[in-house]
C-alpha cells in the first residue's frame, strides 16, 4: 500500500466532538435463548486510542461489537458510543465506521462504484463522494483495480476495500472486527501503519483480534475476553508483566529429573532433547526477574549441571493469555493465533 | 437524521445501483421480454389470425385483441428480478453494510421498486409501439398509449409484490424463481387470447374468475375506444388489492429483517 | 473406460438425489408450458382448424406430437446448475487431483437429463390424448415420441453446459430458458408450414426442431418407422455431439485458465 494521504474526509456537519471515553459499556449482557454469549461486559475506551479485544472464536467478541454497533439489542446493560446512547442508532451510525468479519460487499459492483455509493449514502455530495472514493482507493492500493468488479478481487483486496469503506466520512470511532484475518504479513503491517496514523489523527479504534502479536504491537489497551466475560484489561505490557512468565531455555545434559531436583518449587518442563524450559513466576514476592534468573543459574551450578546455551525471553502475551484462560488461543483446528511465531 | 430529502436521495442512489446492475444483465431484463411479446404478436396474428374471421369476433383483426395482453407479457417475463436482487444483497452481506450506514432501510426497497416500475414502462412502451406498428388498433392516440403503459407499470408494481413476499418469507432463490412460471396459467386462462364468449363451457367457467381479466379489459378498452371507466375502476381495485395483500406483509418482514435483533 | 462408467453412474445418482430433494425444476416445470398450451390451444383454436388451413388432420392430433417437444425445449438444462456450482466451489479441482475422468461429470448428467423428462412427457401425451389426440400406432408410437423428446433434451442441454462452464452461474438454466422459445415457435411444433407467413416458414425449414417434430408426428399418426424418424435421430445425434464438443471445449478452456 502507498503512504496514506489524508484519511479524514468529508465529515458530516452533525458530528460533535467525541467525548472521553469514546466508547463506554456497562454490564452488557446478550442472551440467545439459554446461551449467554456476553455475560456482563464493562469497558471504557479512551478517545484517540487503539483498544484491542482479544479472545478466541466463540468468546463473545463479535457479539459485543454487534451490540456496540446496534446490530443487536443488548439483553441487559447500557453502552454509549461517541457520546450517544447506542439506542439512538441514527446518531451513532453517523459517527462510526464498521467492518465485520465477513466483508460486506456486492460482488457485482466495481470498487469505485461501491465507494461512491457508500459515500453518497453517508451524506456526501456527488463531487465530494468521487474525491473521497478516489483518495481511499489510492490509500489502500486499489487504484488499479478500481474499475474491476469486486467479485474478481482476492480475499485480501476485498478486506482492504471493506476497511476503506468504513473510513468514508472520517468517522471518529472505528470498529474493526478481526481486520487482518486472512491478510499476508506485508498487508497486515501496512494496515497496522494505517491504524496508527488514524489514531494520530484522533480516531478511536476498537478492534477485535485473535492475533496476540497484533494486540501486542498495536494496542494501547487490551481486554481479554473468554466465555463472554472480560477477564483482564490492561496495557499489553501490563498484562505481560502481571500474568506472563519469563522463559529460561537451558541446554544441558538432558536429565530433566535432576534439573527438577535442583530447582525445587520452580516450573520446569522438557523442551526437546537436551533442553529444558524454566518458567519464572511473575509474583514479585519471588524477586525481580533479574534476581530470579540469577538464582536459578546459581542453583543449577550448585547442583553441578553443566549448561550449554541459555536464552531468557521476556513474558509473552501468549503466555499471559494461556494463564488467564487456561488454554492456548488456538485449539488445533482453529485459526492461527500467531502466524509469524517461529519466524 | 432521516430527513425526507435524504431518504429520497438514498433511494435515488439505490435506484442507480439497480440500474447499473440490470444493464449488465440487459438481455434478460429488457430484451427477452420484448422479444417474447413480439414473437407472440407476429406468430399468432400470422398463424391464428383467421379466428378474427369467425362470426361474432369483436375486433377487426386478431392482433387488435391480443395487443393489450402482449404488453403485459413483457411485464410478466422477468418479474421478480429485484426481489432476487434483495436476496442476493442479504446473502452477500451488502444489506448488513447498508444497515451500518445512516440509511433508512426503506430507501433500498423504494429504489428497487422504482426500478421495476421503470423497467415495466420501457418494455411495455416498446411492445405497444411494436404492436401498433404491426397494425393493432389504437383509438385513443398518445394519451391512450400513455394510459396503457401506466396500467402496465401499475400492474408490474402489484405483481412484483408476490415475489417480494416470497423472497422475504422463504429467503431462498428457489422460491423466487419457482414462482416465475405462475404467469402462464394466469394468461392462459384469461381473456388474453379470445373473449369469454369464444371459450368452451368449462374453460369459460375457469376463466371468468381470473382477476387478470379486468386489467386486460381496461387496457383493451383504452385501445379500442370502448367503455373505459368501469373497466379501469375494477382493474385499479384488483391491482390495489394484490399490492395491498403482498406489500403489507413483505414490508413487515423486511422491517423485522433489518431491525436490530 | 471402467472409471468413466463408474463416474457416470455416480454423477447420475448424485443428480437423481438432488432432483428428489427439489423435484419442481427437474420434473414439474418442464411439462407446464407444454401442458398449458395443449389445453389452451386445443380448447380455443380448434375452430380454426376447421377453417380448412390445416389439411385433413384434426387440430388436436396435429398439435400434440408437436407441442410435446416443448417439454424438452423449455425444460432442459436443469443439471447445468449443479455443474456451475461444482466448478465454482472447487469440486472440479478435486476431481483433477483424484484423476477422476472429467467426462463422467458430463455424461452422468446427460443421462439424467434423458431420464428426467420422461415423466413430464408422458403426462403431456396423456392429457393430449384425453383432449382428442390420436395414437394411431398405439403404445409403440407413444414410446417413440417419448424417446425423441428425451433425446432432444439431451441434445439441447449441451449449450446449457457450455454456458454454465463459462459463467459458473448456477442460475444458468433460468437465464437460458428463453432460448427454447424461438426454437419452439419457429418450427412445425405448433402450426404446419403451410399456414406460416413466408419468413417464418423459411426459418422453420432451417430449424432442426422441425425435423424432430416431423418424426414425432409420423410416429404417432403415420408410419412408426419412417424416413422422418431416421432423419430425426440423425439430427439429434449430430446435435448431441455438437453440444458435447462445445461443453468439453469449454471445460478444457476453463481448466487451462485456472
Amino acid at each position: 500500500m502507498t503512504s496514506t494521504g489524508s484519511l479524514v474526509a468529508g465529515r458530516p456537519a452533525a458530528v460533535r466532538e467525541v467525548p472521553d471515553p469514546a466508547i463506554e459499556a456497562t454490564d452488557l449482557v446478550k442472551r440467545y435463548g439459554d446461551v449467554v454469549a456476553v455475560d456482563g461486559v464493562s469497558l471504557r475506551v479512551p478517545r484517540a486510542t487503539i483498544f484491542a479485544y482479544l479472545g478466541r472464536n466463540g468468546s463473545g467478541k463479535t457479539t459485543t461489537v454487534r451490540m456496540l454497533t446496534m446490530l443487536s439489542v443488548p439483553s441487559a446493560g447500557t453502552a454509549r458510543v461517541a457520546g450517544y446512547d447506542v439506542r439512538d442508532a441514527a446518531r451513532v451510525r453517523a459517527c462510526i465506521g464498521v467492518t465485520m468479519q465477513e466483508a460486506a460487499l456486492d460482488p457485482a459492483m466495481t470498487a469505485v462504484e461501491h465507494l461512491r455509493l457508500v459515500a453518497g449514502l453517508s451524506g456526501l455530495r456527488s463531487r465530494q463522494a468521487r474525491a473521497v472514493a478516489a483518495e481511499l482507493l489510492d490509500s489502500f492500493g486499489l487504484a488499479e483495480a478500481a474499475t474491476r468488479r469486486i467479485g474478481t478481487f482476492s480475499g485480501g483486496m476485498q478486506r482492504r476495500l471493506d476497511i476503506a469503506t468504513a473510513l468514508i466520512g472520517g468517522p471518529p470511532v472505528l470498529f474493526l472486527d478481526e481486520p487482518t484475518t486472512g491478510l499476508d504479513p506485508q498487508s497486515r503491517r501496512a494496515l497496522w501503519a494505517h491504524i496508527r496514523t488514524l489514531r494520530q489523527q484522533g480516531t478511536t479504534v476498537f478492534l477485535t483480534t485473535q492475533y496476540l502479536e497484533e494486540a501486542d504491537e498495536l494496542a494501547d489497551r487490551v481486554a481479554v475476553i473468554d466465555q463472554g466475560r472480560v477477564i483482564a484489561e490492561d496495557t499489553p505490557q501490563g498484562l505481560k508483566a502481571r500474568f506472563g512468565r519469563t522463559r529460561m531455555v537451558l541446554d544441558h545434559d538432558g536429565d530433566l529429573d535432576r534439573l527438577r531436583t535442583a530447582l525445587p518449587g520452580r516450573n520446569v518442563a522438557g523442551g526437546g532433547p537436551g533442553r529444558s524450559v524454566v518458567l519464572l513466576d511473575p509474583d514479585t514476592a519471588s524477586g525481580s526477574e533479574g534476581a530470579q534468573v540469577l538464582s536459578v543459574l546459581e542453583q543449577v551450578r550448585a547442583a553441578g549441571i553443566e549448561i550449554g546455551a541459555l536464552s531468557v525471553s521476556p513474558p509473552s502475551l501468549e503466555d499471559a493469555y494461556l494463564r488467564l484462560t487456561g488454554s492456548a488461543i488456538t485449539t488445533g483446528q482453529d485459526q492461527l493465533a500467531d502466524p509469524e511465531a517461529g519466524l | 437524521m432521516h430527513t425526507f430529502r435524504k431518504f429520497t436521495y438514498d433511494a435515488w442512489l439505490m435506484f442507480g445501483r439497480t440500474v447499473r446492475e440490470a444493464t449488465r444483465n440487459a438481455g434478460l431484463a429488457f430484451v427477452a421480454p420484448v422479444l417474447l411479446s413480439l414473437f407472440l404478436l407476429v406468430l399468432f396474428q400470422g398463424v391464428y389470425g383467421g379466428i378474427a374471421d369467425a362470426a361474432g369476433w369483436p375486433t377487426g383483426a386478431f392482433i387488435d385483441w391480443i395487443a393489450a395482453g402482449a404488453v403485459f407479457v413483457s411485464v410478466f417475463v422477468g418479474a421478480g428480478y429485484t426481489a432476487g436482487g434483495l436476496l442476493r444483497d442479504l446473502d452477500s452481506g451488502y444489506l448488513l453494510r447498508l444497515r451500518l450506514l445512516p440509511v433508512h432501510p426503506g430507501a433500498v426497497l423504494v429504489g428497487k421498486v422504482a426500478f421495476e416500475a421503470t423497467r415495466a414502462a420501457l418494455v411495455a412502451a416498446a411492445v405497444l409501439g411494436l404492436a401498433l406498428a404491426l397494425g393493432a388498433d389504437n383509438h385513443a392516440g398518445v394519451p391512450g398509449f400513455l394510459l396503457v403503459v401506466g396500467l402496465a407499470v401499475a400492474f408490474s408494481f402489484a405483481w412484483n409484490g408476490i415475489f417480494y413476499l416470497a423472497a422475504l418469507t422463504a429467503r431462498t432463490h428457489a422460491a423466487v424463481l419457482g414462482l416465475q412460471p405462475i404467469f402462464m396459467p394466469v394468461i392462459m386462462f384469461s381473456t388474453f387470447w379470445v373473449p369469454l364468449s369464444f371459450m368452451p363451457g368449462w374453460y369459460q367457467a375457469v376463466a371468468t374468475w381470473n382477476p387478470f381479466n379486468p386489467v386486460l379489459a381496461a387496457s383493451r378498452s383504452v385501445l379500442l375506444g370502448t367503455a373505459l371507466w368501469p373497466h379501469l375502476a375494477i382493474a385499479a381495485l384488483v391491482m390495489a388489492g394484490l399490492a395491498g395483500l403482498t406489500y403489507t406483509v413483505a414490508v413487515r418482514r423486511y422491517t423485522r429483517l433489518t431491525a436490530a435483533t | 473406460m471402467r472409471d468413466l462408467l463408474t463416474g457416470t453412474l455416480l454423477t447420475f445418482a448424485r443428480q437423481a438425489r438432488q432432483a428428489a430433494r427439489d423435484p419442481g425444476p427437474f420434473y414439474v416445470l418442464p411439462m407446464l408450458p407444454a401442458q398449458l398450451m395443449t389445453v389452451v390451444f386445443i380448447a380455443l383454436f380448434e375452430r380454426i382448424a376447421t377453417l380448412d388451413r390445416f389439411g385433413d388432420t384434426g387440430y388436436a392430433e396435429f398439435l400434440v406430437p408437436g407441442v410435446v417437444v416443448l417439454v424438452a425445449l423449455l425444460g432442459a438444462g436443469a443439471t447445468s446448475s449443479s455443474l456451475a456450482a461444482d466448478l465454482r466451489g472447487g469440486f472440479f479441482l478435486r476431481l483433477r487431483l483424484l484423476r477422476s475422468p472429467i467426462g463422467a461429470q458430463l455424461s452422468g448428467r446427460l443421462l439424467f437429463e434423458a431420464v428426467r423428462l420422461l415423466p413430464g412427457t408422458a403426462v403431456v401425451l396423456a392429457v393430449g390424448l384425453a383432449f382428442g389426440a390420436q395414437a394411431r400406432n398405439g403404445l409403440a408410437g407413444i414410446l417413440v415420441v417419448m424417446a425423441l423428446v428425451a433425446l432432444l433434451g439431451v441434445a439441447f442441454t449441451g449449450i446449457f453446459y457450455a454456458v454454465a462452464i463459462r459463467t459458473r452461474d448456477p442460475q444458468t438454466p433460468f437465464t437460458l430458458q428463453p432460448l427454447g422459445l424461438p426454437l419452439a415457435f419457429l418450427s412445425t411444433a405448433l402450426v404446419p408450414l403451410a399456414v406460416m407467413p413466408q419468413w417464418a416458414r423459411t426459418l422453420a425449414q432451417l430449424n432442426p426442431v422441425t425435423v424432430v417434430v416431423d418424426g414425432s408426428r409420423e410416429a404417432m399418426l403415420g408410419q412408426l418407422w419412417s424416413a422422418e424418424l431416421g432423419w430425426s435421430v440423425a439430427v439429434l445425434a449430430a446435435w448431441t455431439v455438437l453440444g458435447v464438443l462445445l461443453a468439453r471445449a469449454a471445460l478444457a478452456r476453463d481448466m487451462a485458465r485456472s
